[in-house]
């Protein structure tokens, strides 16, 4: 009986291989700009998931203990840095709208769209590191909070 | 516009590193803390976001330092080739600790019931103890209120033993009682005649005197038993408590002295007409009052009240004093005949047992109050005639 039904499901098989001999009809292709795509979708995904974050710390009535504002804080930057990182991917792989030059090994020379301060926005931008480091810290502090509080015998840093 | 390449540079490799360094560090923190506290959903969901975001640190800082050294070196097609790899693990971190975030609410929601359903089972933990605790109180508060009920049943029994130990003494005195008068009335009659027969003045009239005084003496212990014993006499009229409370009164005063005690008469002239043996409750008053006056030798208040008893079944009658009062251990004893603190030849321990025979008689009762150096109050009820008696 079971093994019937392989053998048909087989045959079908074969037989639309042999209709069909693309196989772009049957696996969808990945190349191209999906990859960028892709990643913006991350980010906005990631940039959602911050804000939701941050609704619900302070819905649920953790903010009262020091560690969980500190984790609310790391969670506003991460939001602020997608948003960033957002920018600077559509600028450098989907608009492109800047255009860079190494001039020497110690500056670049950056101009774009017409604007003065299309450029000057790309270059700060691209210093992302200086909201993510700081929301890593953050993180760290936090973390940090809830395990002396832990330590220490006194709430699970998580009262309600 | 021309800008120095440094600061990116700079920032970037320097952030990167520090990217993965804090992310570890983060890492090690919610795992200690996990340890600290393994039941809880919340630190599980730490160490997940942060194990996240260490892949992403790594993937993309990795990429970037890599970037750098490969692209300032100019091995760009090395880089090239890396690229598509460093990106893709990046891009699923990201989707790694978003997806995870999003949990955070169920992981939280579900923490918050636990947190709940411990507490409710605290809450009923702390229920259960406290009616436990309360359980061992009632149990204590009952087994106390057995005692109090056991120990006045004893004072009740005790009290009975004492009725029927004086109703056995009542019966066997007036049997002896009955058998030593008709001989002591013989001796007085023979002790009379030889007396007559005596001339004035002589010695032996003295001495028969003498006999005849003692035996007169045993002639009215006995008469007191007998009265004691209930066998005499029980013919009963209505009479007037308060006229011959005030004839006992009259009749003491006037056979002895009473200069020092004043006499304060509370009477309840809505008393009506009981239904007595006018000379057994004459011997009754006698005996409360004489007694009254033997304990306030240094004089002192004589009150005599009566009034209905709160159920209007009985007439009450006290005989209160503020005498020496009864010693504690004597209370249940000065009933019994013979009983007596008087020196001999002044109390024949008689007259309180005398006093219960008789009310006993009259279907009353007789209790007492007492405390020593204070005083005494001596009840009487006795039962109020029905109304178709009244005055
Ligand atoms: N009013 C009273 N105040 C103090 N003690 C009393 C009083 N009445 C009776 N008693 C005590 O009770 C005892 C017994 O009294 P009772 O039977 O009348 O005998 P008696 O008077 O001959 O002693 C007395 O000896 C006395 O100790
Ligand atoms: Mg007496």
């Amino acid at each position: 009986m079971k093994r019937e039904r392989y053998l048909r499901m087989t045959a079908c098989i074969s037989l639309a291989w042999t209709l069909f001999p693309e196989p772009l009809l049957a696996i969808q292709a990945h190349g191209g700009n999906e990859g960028i795509v892709v990643h913006q979708m991350g980010h906005v995904f990631f940039l959602v998931s911050m804000g939701a974050f941050v609704y619900w710390l302070r819905e649920g009535r953790l903010l009262g203990h020091p560690g969980w504002r500190y984790i609310m804080g790391f969670a506003v930057l991460m939001g602020l840095w997608n948003i960033d990182v957002i920018l600077m991917h559509f600028l450098d792989e989907q608009a492109r709208l800047v255009s860079v030059e190494r001039t020497t090994p110690f500056s670049v020379t950056l101009s774009g769209g017409g604007s003065s301060w299309l450029p000057l926005v790309y270059y700060l931008g691209k210093l992302d590191h200086l909201i993510c480091v700081p929301a890593l810290f953050l993180l760290y502090t936090g973390l940090r909070r809830i395990k002396a509080s832990l330590g220490s015998g006194e709430g699970k840093g998580a009262e309600q | 516009m021309t800008l120095s390449y440094m600061p990116i540079v700079v920032v970037d490799i320097i952030g990167s590193l520090s990217m993965i360094i804090m992310g570890f560090l983060c890492l090690k923190l919610t795992f200690d803390i996990r340890a600290h506290d393994k039941g809880n959903a919340i630190w599980i969901y730490l160490v997940w976001v942060c194990s996240g975001l260490v892949v992403f640190a790594v993937s993309r800082s990795t990429g970037h330092i890599v970037k750098q050294f490969l692209i300032m070196d100019g091995f760009d097609e090395a880089w090239k080739a890396l690229q598509p790899y460093s990106g893709s693990v990046n891009t699923l971190a990201l989707i790694l600790v978003a997806s995870i975030t999003l949990f955070f609410r169920q992981i939280w929601k579900i923490y918050i019931r636990i947190l709940k359903d411990q507490n409710a089972l605290q809450q009923a933990h702390e229920q259960l103890v406290s009616l436990n605790q309360s359980l061992e109180a009632r149990v204590e508060k009952r087994t106390r209120d057995l005692a109090a009920e056991s120990a006045q049943r004893m004072v009740l029994e005790k009290h009975m033993s004492q009725t029927e130990k004086l109703a056995a003494i009542g019966e066997l005195s007036a049997g002896v009682a009955h058998e030593i008068n008709n001989p002591l009335g013989v001796i007085l009659g023979y002790c009379q005649l030889l007396i007559r027969s005596e001339t004035e003045e002589s010695e032996r009239k003295n001495d028969l005197k003498t006999i005849e005084k003692h035996v007169k003496h045993c002639q009215r212990i006995v008469a007191d038993l007998l009265s004691f014993s209930r066998s005499s006499g029980t013919d009963k009229s209505p009479c007037d408590v308060h006229l011959i409370l005030d004839d006992v009164l009259d009749f003491i005063t006037k056979h002895t002295d009473s200069g020092k005690i004043a006499v304060v008469k509370h009477y309840d002239s809505s008393l009506p007409f009981l239904h007595l043996n006018r000379e057994k409750i004459r011997q009754v008053f006698v005996n409360l009052v004489m007694n009254a006056r033997h304990a306030m030798d240094d004089g002192g208040v004589l009150t005599l009240e009566t009034r209905r008893s709160p159920d209007h079944i009985h007439g009450e009658i006290r005989v209160i004093d503020n005498g020496k009062g009864i010693a504690e251990c004597d209370i249940t004893r000065i009933f019994e005949p013979f009983f007596t603190t008087k020196p001999t030849g002044q109390g024949t321990g008689l007259g309180l047992s005398v006093t219960y025979g008789i009310i006993k008689d009259h279907g009353g009762d007789i209790r007492v109050e007492s405390r020593e150096g204070e005083g005494s109050t001596f009840t009487l009820s006795l039962p109020l005639p029905d109304i178709t008696n009244e005055r």
